[in-house]
């Protein structure tokens, strides 16, 4: 107090101390300056309030962010993962590793026309720089009111560079992926192709696109093998040009397990530049005949009915049926493509290709058996195979007996080539039925496969697949050391309402070794004509089973099947039949005629005694 | 005193201010780095995926099958040149009194009385797929097999028409018998030339440098010099020489004379 400046000493110490904090007498005139004062003082308590809980609340805030909930920063770079790949849709290999369709980063060039100053400038340098891009709807492009326009997408590298020293403002990059397809043309109707945003349009691109989008790490892995695919689609296309033929198609299937090992369907296309849908070459092409096409598959199906028949109990296969008389149905007649003189047994019938004793085979097994084999079979619905070009079947309906007449012979019911594959897998692998894939199976896990036919039947098809071959209509399939043995079919198309003579489905479908069967090749040519060296003719055995024939000679190799001595014993034990339907060879067979190569056995002699 | 406590923390505060800004500054380097890395990273793996595709691009089969009718004689595999593991006879061990070949020749070891082995024999089983029916390659290569099977796979330098002379099987070893007498270089040029017209096995021999070289850069060795300017030519007589002298073979080779004679005949 003794330090106070003397100058306040007078109006301080006017009243005596402890003056004010005696109220004034509760006179009438409290003053205004007293009621002015609680009001500022209130004011000010609420002011200090409100300061205090904000900072309050930044206090408690700051030491969240710094101390508690995260220390420090989020940290802007993280290392970058070792096997990630830099491309979000997963690769497509073949059953080798090989690529068929893997993703690229790319550089898309797009514009922001509001930044560009000089239009026709940057069109014309732009223009120079990528010459497939017309200069007119470039200016177009760069005059609009859009804030955003393509010019153009995914360039090559050389292209980025070039557009990158123009130095153009206003123009950008984007980064984008594009799917390439190294196999081209070989693989497209099993890969598939994408849009120009990366979704899966057709093929297994389409089927398994959540797949690939989702583990983009994992290559998924087919079960086709790009060499067989090569030499199938190779000798499919010297077939297509030799018969003049429109379309055709292959398949190598797995017997064991169900894997398809190549299928090709031609004519093909280019998945990095699918052809237009509304044309119809475009059309045929991107049509995939093997699993997307049912047609009427004519004598293969004498397949089924023979196996259906022995299996069924009723028939042996030394059982004789009439194949001389020509059954009239309403206004039908069936017929033999070549009239026999004399009745046929099962073996002959299977050999010679009859169409009368198969529909007599049926007929004894009776409507009901035949639909409920046939559906036992998988041929009534849609194979199990991953594409979504999967056909449906057309079958009869009601199924009378006429229709088991001519379903007999493979007439009347049109299933897709990988239907018959399929179920012809299952008369000779055993009687199993493995359903047809496109993806590798797990080599420790179980096959799926269920039981259609008795292993003893199927042993019985085997000798009959063979005798077709070897005494048959399909001698030209014969592979030296392979053991092909197969049934040919030819179907006449439907055309309108009844069946045109020379527009034809000639197919054969083999199958190798005989004695232990591991693969089956198929082979359909659509419409071949006939030609001088066939004499004219165009049906399976002559113009499918030598391709066939062809296929296997280059494949066996490659698929590691052993060769072997066509007339060994236990080659000739396993396969042979006679036109009796005598399945004990006769006596025993001739030892290799070789002087002095005993220790080479198992090389077929050069001079060949099989046909 | 208190001075000088308060001297003390501000020291203190100032070198942890320094070495915060310090280490800050380092992270924002490193980090700056582990940017530019992992930029590196994803181009790079952006590169590994195109040359993968690349590689399976110049991989397509049908290019492969073009390249291999126009630059190689060779043709697909037959089942008759496959024979089975059991079929082949061992390798026979060679005799002790074997003439010794190799009194001129260094490395001649591989040279002893070793009929040669079809190649087809070895690679048949385990690689069907590639297996290439060159059976010029077992008269060629002499008995060099194990070293020179695998590169008779590689992309040869120019193909060489298949003589089915050269196939007898003593072929390849006959040309020791006279050089070792007469003249100890020249039989393994001549046989050098032979396979430099086939593909080189990549093991040259440092004592006999790769006619090839010699023609480049002469070395000492001057009989070998007169030989790569007719090397069909000089590789024929070597062959048909070979053929009226053959080495008295032992008893198991005979069958796969037979065996081999038989895989080539044909062609």
């Amino acid at each position: 107090m003794n330090d106070q400046p003397p100058g306040f000493d007078t109006p301080l110490s006017g009243p005596p101390p402890g003056a004010y904090g005696v109220p004034p007498p509760a006179s009438k005139p409290r003053t205004s300056l007293s009621v002015a004062l609680e009001r500022s003082r209130n004011r000010l308590m609420v002011t200090a309030a409100m300061v205090t809980l904000v900072f309050t609340a930044i206090g408690i805030k700051l030491v969240d962010a710094t101390l508690l909930s995260h220390a420090s920063e989020p940290r802007q770079r993280m290392a970058a993962e070792i096997d990630a790949p830099p491309v979000n849709r997963a690769d497509i290999v073949d059953r080798n590793g090989n690529l068929l369709a893997t993703s690229l980063a790319t550089q898309s060039l797009y514009a922001d026309p509001k930044l560009i100053s000089r239009p026709d400038e940057v069109a014309k340098k732009l223009s120079v720089a990528l010459p497939e891009l017309d200069y007119k709807e470039l200016l177009g492009k760069l005059t609009g009111e859009k804030r955003f326009v393509w010019i153009k997408r995914n360039l090559t590298p050389k292209q980025q560079a070039a557009v990158f020293r123009l130095g153009l403002p206003g123009v950008y990059f984007e980064r984008e992926e594009r799917r390439f397809y190294p196999a081209s043309n070989l693989a497209s109707h099993i890969v598939g192709f994408t849009g120009v945003d990366n979704n899966g349009l057709s093929g297994l691109e389409q089927s398994m696109n959540k797949r690939l989008v989702n583990e983009p790490n994992k290559p998924l892995q087919l079960s086709i093998d790009l060499r067989l695919q090569h030499i199938l689609k190779k000798e499919l296309t010297a077939t297509i040009q030799e018969f003049s033929a429109i379309g055709a198609t292959g398949i190598i299937f797995d017997v064991r397990n169900g894997e398809v090992l190549s299928m090709v369907s031609l004519p093909d296309f280019d998945p990095h530049e699918p052809p237009p849908l509304n044309d119809k070459a475009g059309q045929d092409a991107l049509f995939n005949r093997a699993t997307l096409g049912v047609y009427e598959m004519g004598s293969t199906f004498k397949i089924f009915n023979t196996a259906m028949s022995l299996d069924s109990g009723k028939i042996k296969v030394t059982d004789v049926f009439d194949t001389t008389h020509n059954v009239s149905v309403g206004r039908f007649t069936i017929r033999e493509y070549h009239p026999f003189h004399h009745n046929l047994n099962v073996a002959e019938i299977f050999q010679e290709s009859s169409n009368l004793g198969s529909l007599h085979m049926a007929l004894t097994v009776g409507v009901a058996a035949q639909k409920a084999f046939l559906t036992k079979l998988g041929l009534t619905r849609p194979t199990a195979l991953e594409l979504p070009e999967n056909g449906w079947p057309l079958v009869p309906n009601p199924w009378r007996e006429i229709n088991t007449m001519t379903i007999s012979f493979g007439h009347g019911m049109s299933v897709s080539p990988m239907h018959t594959v399929t179920a012809a897998a299952s008369t000779i692998n055993g009687g199993v039925l493995h359903p047809p894939t496109l993806l590798k199976r797990d080599p420790a896990a179980e096959v799926p496969g269920e039981q259609v036919i008795a292993p003893q039947t199927s042993a019985m098809m085997r000798r009959l697949f063979r005798f077709v071959v070897t005494d048959g209509t399909a001698k030209a399939a014969n592979a030296k050391g392979y053991v092909v043995g197969g049934k040919t079919g030819t179907a006449e198309k439907q055309k309108g309402r009844h069946y045109e003579r020379n527009s034809r489905m000639s197919s054969f479908l083999g199958a190798f070794p005989m004695h232990d069967p591991r693969y089956i090749v198929y082979v359909l040519v659509d419409e071949p004509k006939g030609t001088k060296k066939t004499y004219g003719f165009a049906t399976g055995g002559w113009v499918a089973a030598p391709a066939v024939g062809r296929v296997v000679k280059q494949i066996g190799p490659l698929l590691g099947v052993p060769p072997v001595d066509d007339a060994s014993p236990e080659v000739i034990n396993a396969t042979y039949i006679n036109t009796a339907g005598q399945t004990i060879p006769p006596g025993p067979p001739p030892p290799p005629a070789q002087s002095k190569g005993s220790t080479v056995a198992s090389v077929p002699p050069p001079s060949g005694k099989q046909r | 005193m208190k001075g000088k406590s308060a001297l003390f923390w501000l020291g203190l505060a100032a070198a942890a201010g320094g070495v915060l800004f310090q280490t800050s500054y380092e992270v924002q380097e490193l980090e700056d780095k582990l940017g530019s890395l992992n930029r590196q990273i994803m181009d790079e793996q952006e590169a590994i995926q195109i040359l993968k595709a690349e590689w399976s691009y110049l991989n397509d089969p049908t290019r492969l099958e073009s390249l291999a009718s126009q630059h190689l004689q060779l043709q697909p595999t037959e089942a008759r040149q496959f024979v089975a593991m059991d079929v082949v006879p061992m390798r026979p061990v060679p005799p002790p009194d074997a003439p010794k070949a190799g009194d001129g020749l260094k490395n001649d070891g591989k040279h002893d009385g070793v009929a040669p082995l079809p190649p087809m024999v070895r690679l048949a089983p385990s690689a069907p797929g590639t297996a290439v029916a060159s059976g010029s390659n077992a008269t060629n290569n002499g008995g060099i097999i194990p070293a020179s099977l695998p590169s008779g796979m590689a992309t040869p330098a120019k193909p060489a028409p298949i003589k089915p002379s050269t196939l007898i099987p003593g072929a390849g070893k006959a040309p020791a018998l006279p050089a070792a007498k007469a003249a100890p270089a020249p039989a393994p040029t001549i046989k050098q030339v032979d396979v430099a017209a086939r593909p080189t096995p990549s093991q040259p021999t440092p004592s006999q440098p790769m006619p090839t070289q010699t023609a480049s850069a002469p070395s000492s060795t001057v009989k070998t010099l007169s030989v790569p300017a007719a090397k069909q030519p000089a590789a024929q007589p070597a062959a048909v020489a070979a053929v009226p002298a053959p080495p008295p073979a032992p008893k198991a080779t005979d069958s796969i004379g037979v065996l081999v004679a038989r895989l080539g005949a044909n062609r």
